[in-house]
């Protein structure tokens, strides 16, 4: 019990958006800092600990970890729009198609679906970007079919309740066709229902996308990037153990904020 | 041996100049409840009557001692025989009411646990060990006797055996006090009849107070020789019923009683009746689910500009009539043609835009019969294509300015939005309208409203209807020929005067008799 009590500082509304605007604020004007350059090595200054110079010290390459670690976000924020993105158009139109079409196209649609969510994530991640490379399109698009299996099982469902408002009802009884239906009475509020979904879904794309940096398939060197930069330096733990712990806070604190301001809608 | 306290106390409850506010709300706001004063005495039942929004829930949880979170006591206190009520413990209350007071909320279908028996919830509430004789007796008592009851679940018991089994559990630990939000507006009307004569015999035999909370004035004369009528969080009348009812003072309560609607009085003249018929069913089935017949083998026909009334309790099928006249459900059998010999048990997308046209309906849930993300302008013209003049003389004919084209169904009461409903409804130039409980969401007062409304239309634009509701006062009172549908299948069917005066269905007779009951208080 105290342990939960503990843990209210995840309801602070304030508390939260500050995180987030800190988070979008640092993502967005990194490039404009007057930061020292994230590939500039400073073979005299290798795994240095903090100092006036280097905030959080340097890695085993001599490059200031806070300005890689202030730059680190950009690109998994990059990925994580586009492939969530791309996740919500594949899974709204199949759930939708779905929930409109019925019979034997919503068992097909919907085998598909549980079928996708039963595939491992990550392994299939691996085995993608082994095959097809690094480049950013290639991840995104493959993080956007995965992870649109739940969004179009919420799409589904959020359409079927919302097919059976009376004002969808009333559009069928005044001919309008299923197309204007769709796009005029249903997807419209489909959103609405659909936002937390959505949000949940950015983050774990956001933890995906690290997670394949750290298993060395994700970013690449000397791109900075929070989980690249934990698989980087985690030989060097004991000697800076900020080189790791300061990626890890950015990236759960990030997630943290999210998912607790989506518990507040 | 002493004297009970409480029987040596003549005010049982007293509320004392009470006024609840918001929390965080500044003063100049209209608190939830404002200078409440009202005594009960032992064994006394109050009826508290009001729209949505008057503050009765609240009244009601107050005299429990218990105040919704996000309210404050601004000022005042309620106190039973002496004792503060807001500031005692759990266990003062206990002493003070003998068994805590009981309150029956009104949702009957959430207040039971799915997954205990009747025995179990009994469990719950006496603790500690199970006294089946007492548990039996209480059963009896709201009249399920046997031991048949005890080993069933929720899910096995009717919406009336639900609201017995809530009582049974309130009663149980013979409280002092018996408080019912809404005891009847979840049932049937012939059910919600019987409830309410079971609480009656109850309150006769265990001599508890009660206070009854209800939005319906014919429920709340039922059971209680003195109401109190609230209204924007006062109480703006409080008296015997009968005087109330006869001779209301309050301007609101006035209104309050002049809207109820009675099976003896019309609010719309009957028209010359047409030989041309728009509607035709013959033998008419439809299946609901897998096998259940929602209508079976149904005969009827609707000729121009008649009203037709169907009345049936929850599960008669009514519903399931209408949405198939309209396409929304497919027909199982029999044949089903309007006037110009189409046939109708074709499904709505299948049908030309003329005969969808020709037949418009308007659901009962105001707040789901308008797109909530569109103005009324946009939800008006999107299928019609309506222009704005026509759109503003539709509004002008349920009563709205043009002002609502531009508004959000989050920014309408519920009233407003019904009769948007019904304006976008008579954009088509429908031949038939059907008109699904479309007043039973609404505030008595508000309900009248657009009863009223809903005879202007059909007068002037000589529109034929059928109108589906579970109250025959309403039916009595506006159509030209009423049919009561039970489990699917018609068991009387004529003229209002016919089956108002001589029904000869049983189920026709009670309802009848209710309404009578409720209106001549």
């Amino acid at each position: 019990m105290k342990a939960l009590q503990s843990l209210n500082f995840l309801k602070d509304r304030v508390l939260i958006l500050v995180v987030l605007g800190f988070h979008s604020l640092v993502a967005l004007l990194a490039p404009y800092l007057q930061l020292p350059a994230t590939d500039s090595q400073d073979s005299a200054a290798l795994l240095q600990g903090p100092s006036r110079s280097h905030w959080l010290g340097t890695d085993f390459l001599g490059r200031d970890v806070f300005s890689r670690l202030l730059h680190g976000g950009r690109p998994s924020l990059v990925i994580a729009f586009s492939a969530t993105a791309i996740a919500c158009a594949i899974g709204v139109f199949i759930g939708s198609l779905a929930a409109l079409a019925g019979g034997w196209i919503d068992d097909a649609l919907s085998r598909v679906v549980d079928l996708m969510l039963a595939l491992p994530t990550l392994i299939l991640l691996l085995l993608i970007a082994s095959f097809f490379g690094q480049d950013p399109l290639v991840l995104s698009v493959a993080l956007g079919l995965m992870y649109a299996a739940p969004i179009a099982r919420v799409a589904r469902s959020a359409t079927q309740t919302l097919l059976a408002r009376d004002f969808v009802r009333v559009a069928r009884l005044q001919g309008g066709s299923r197309i204007s239906i769709l796009f005029g009475e249903v997807l419209p509020n489909v959103w609405r229902l659909m936002f937390t979904e959505v949000a949940m879904q950015f983050t774990w794309i956001l933890l995906a996308f690290s997670s394949l940096s750290f298993l060395g398939l994700g970013a690449s060197p000397p791109t900075p990037e929070w989980g690249l930069m934990v698989a980087e330096s985690r030989s060097y733990m004991t000697l800076n153990p900020l080189l790791v712990l300061a990626p890890i806070v950015m990236l759960a604190s990030l997630v943290l904020a999210i998912q607790a301001l989506v518990d507040h809608e | 041996m002493t004297l009970d306290p409480v029987l040596t106390q003549s005010h049982f409850l007293v509320f004392n100049n009470v006024t609840v506010r918001i929390r965080n709300e500044p003063s100049d706001t209209r608190p939830v409840l404002e200078a409440i004063d009202l005594q009960l005495e032992h064994g006394e039942t109050l009826g508290v009557v009001g729209s949505s929004g008057s503050g009765k829930s609240t009244l009601l949880r107050l005299a429990a001692g218990e105040l919704a979170p996000g309210l404050v006591l601004d000022q005042g206190g309620v106190t039973t025989v002496g004792t503060n009520l807001l500031v005692a413990t759990q266990a003062e209350r206990t002493s003070i009411y003998g068994g805590e007071v009981a309150l029956v909320a009104q949702s009957i279908g959430e207040s039971l646990t799915p997954h205990l028996t009747v025995k179990g919830h009994f469990r719950d509430t006496v603790s500690g060990e199970v006294v089946d004789d007492q548990v039996l007796e209480s059963l009896a008592e709201v009249g399920l006797g046997g031991k048949k009851y005890l080993h069933r679940y929720p899910h096995q018991l009717s919406g009336g055996e639900r609201q017995r089994v809530l009582l049974a559990l309130a009663i149980v630990r013979s409280p002092r006090l018996l408080l019912l939000d809404e005891p009847t507006s979840a049932l049937d009307v012939s059910i919600g009849s019987e409830v309410l004569t079971t609480i009656q015999r109850l309150q006769r035999a265990r001599g508890f107070a009660l206070i009854c909370v209800s939005h319906d004035l014919g429920v709340v004369s039922q059971i209680s020789k003195r109401i109190a009528v609230m209204n924007q969080g006062r109480i703006v009348e409080l008296g015997q019923t009968s005087r109330v009812l006869r001779s209301p003072a309050h301007q609101y309560t006035k209104a309050l009683v002049g809207s109820i609607p009675r099976h003896d009085q019309r609010v719309r003249g009957s028209r010359l009746q047409s030989n041309e018929k728009i509607l035709v069913c013959r033998e008419l089935s439809i299946v609901r689910g897998e096998t259940t017949r929602a209508i079976d083998s149904l005969d009827l026909a609707v000729t121009r500009g008649e009203v037709l009334g169907i009345i049936g309790e929850s599960g008669s099928g009514k519903s399931s009539l209408l949405s198939a006249i309209c396409g929304l459900v497919p027909v199982r059998s029999g044949t089903i043609h309007d006037g110009d010999g189409y046939d109708l048990s074709t499904a709505s997308q299948a049908r030309p835009r003329e005969v969808l046209a020709s037949i418009q309906m308007v659901f009962q849930n105001p707040d789901d019969s308008l797109n909530p993300m569109r103005t009324v302008a946009e939800s008006l013209s999107r299928y019609t294509r309506a222009t704005n003049t026509e759109m503003s003389s539709a509004l002008l004919s349920v009563g709205l300015g043009e002002q609502f084209l531009s508004r959000r169904p989050r920014e309408m009461s519920g009233g407003e939005k019904q009769r948007a409903a019904i304006a976008r409804a008579l954009l088509t130039k429908p031949r038939l309208l059907l008109l699904d409980e479309v007043t039973s969401a609404l505030d008595v007062i508000v309900q009248a409203a657009v009863l009223r409304t809903l005879a202007e239309i059909q007068h002037k634009l000589n529109i034929a209807m059928i109108i589906v509701s579970h109250d025959i006062a309403i039916i009595a009172s506006f159509v030209d020929r009423i049919l009561v549908l039970r489990n699917g299948q018609v068991v009387e069917h004529g003229s209002v005067a016919d089956v108002i005066n001589s029904p000869r269905d049983d189920y026709t007779k009670k309802l009848i008799q209710i309404s009578a009951q409720r209106s001549s208080v």
